[in-house]
């Protein structure tokens, strides 16, 4: 975690403890018996990749820390798109409530929920679908009554006008 | 120790004694350092550190001097942590020269261009190379040298850093035959009245204040 505020400090880099996280989880799992050589081969298999795939874990630990301290991420919140989709589309498929892919790039942590819900077994499945269409239902009630409520006032307010 | 095959709890893990030790110097060699790129700096700390061969990293942390203009990234730091990996061989291969420069994270044109002002295959005299370096961090030729003594030098940090005559002169050679605009006449004389001063100390060896000043701004 580096947190930008002075110049002066010692500053931990970018994406550094993303890398020692990971360094560590596979030393624990692996129990090598030469850490050095272990770590050298770890990174340059790291480094392999990087250049394949174009993927920094570095910079993909930056970008998660950045998000956190600058709170671009809570800005959007998935549950908004789920209802979202609940709500609008006539016959929501839960294949289709999975996040665009773009977005699962950018916000790899927050997926957890959508994606814990679509691991979920058929039953829920169809829990989820009935409640879907319940809401779907209580909400096209809720927009059918306000259309109602807007034709009264507006018969309300014709028939004033007339009267005056 | 083998690992059972499920695992209950955090006890269970075996932490390898050496471990922690390890990471902490990581750690702290990577803020000292300040590695623009993380993981190819780590790449390269831990392959030393396999070999045993000396680490990359910079004895204190640096204050970043360049503006963006000259940002190249080569700083006297990073010279001095090249000197500290290949100081102790006269002759250095390039391939490996090429390396550990990547691990710093430096950028490959520099090098190429550093090369390029004294074009040699296979191995290059490190002092040379060393000195082309300081060259590279902008200035005149005086200050090429107050870099060099200042990488060189075995006294304290902020001392007079004095380095052995020899290598001066050697250096301070060099460099002003690469630079045809310098006679040969001119450079000796330099060095001839710095020899004069030098020879009447004990140690034959040259400090910053025997032939740096600093221009007073009046």
């Amino acid at each position: 975690m580096s947190v930008p505020f002075s110049n002066t400090h010692y500053r931990i880099p970018q994406g550094f403890g993303n890398l020692l996280e990971g360094l560590t989880c596979e030393i624990l799992r692996e129990q090598p018996d030469n850490i050095p050589s272990f770590a050298a081969a770890y990174f340059e298999n790291l480094l392999e990749k990087r250049e394949k795939t174009n993927f920094d874990p570095a910079e993909w630990g930056s970008k998660v820390d950045d998000r956190f301290y600058n709170n671009h991420a809570f800005k959007f919140d998935p549950r908004l798109l789920f209802w979202k989709h609940c709500l609008f589309d006539p016959l929501p498929s839960l294949q289709e409530q999975e996040p665009p892919e773009k977005e699962k790039s950018q916000t790899p942590v927050k997926e957890e929920t959508p994606v814990t819900a679509l691991e979920s077994s058929e039953e829920d499945k169809e829990k989820e679908e009935q409640a879907a269409v319940k809401i779907q239902a209580i909400f096209r009630g809720h927009l059918a009554r306000e259309e109602v409520k807007k034709m009264k006032q507006d018969d309300l307010e014709g028939k004033t006008k007339e009267n005056n | 120790m083998p690992l059972p095959d499920t695992m209950f709890c955090a006890q269970q893990i075996h932490i390898p004694p050496e471990l922690p030790d390890i990471l902490k110097q990581f750690t702290k060699a990577a803020i000292r350092t300040q590695p623009a790129d993380v993981l190819q700096w780590s790449a390269g700390y831990f392959s030393a550190l396999s070999r045993g061969d000396p680490l990359p990293v910079k004895d204190r942390i640096e204050m970043p001097v360049a503006t963006q203009k000259t940002d190249t990234g080569l700083t006297q730091g990073m010279l001095k942590v090249l000197h500290k990996q290949c100081g102790h061989k006269q002759y250095v291969e390039l391939a490996d020269l090429e390396q550990k420069w990547k691990n710093l994270c430096l950028p490959i044109e520099k090098f190429r261009a550093i090369l390029q002002l004294d074009p040699c295959d296979h191995k290059v005299e490190w002092i040379k190379f060393l000195a082309l370096g300081c060259s590279m961090l902008g200035g005149s030729l005086n200050t090429t040298m107050k870099n060099l003594c200042e990488i060189l030098t075995s006294d304290p940090e902020g001392g007079p850093a004095r380095i052995p005559f020899q290598t001066f002169s050697y250096v301070y050679r060099y460099l002003s035959k690469l630079d045809s605009d310098v006679h040969t006449a001119d450079t000796e004389s330099y060095l001839a009245s710095l020899q004069e001063k030098v020879d009447s100390r004990k140690n034959v060896m040259i400090g910053l204040s025997d032939f740096f000043f600093l221009k007073r701004k009046i």
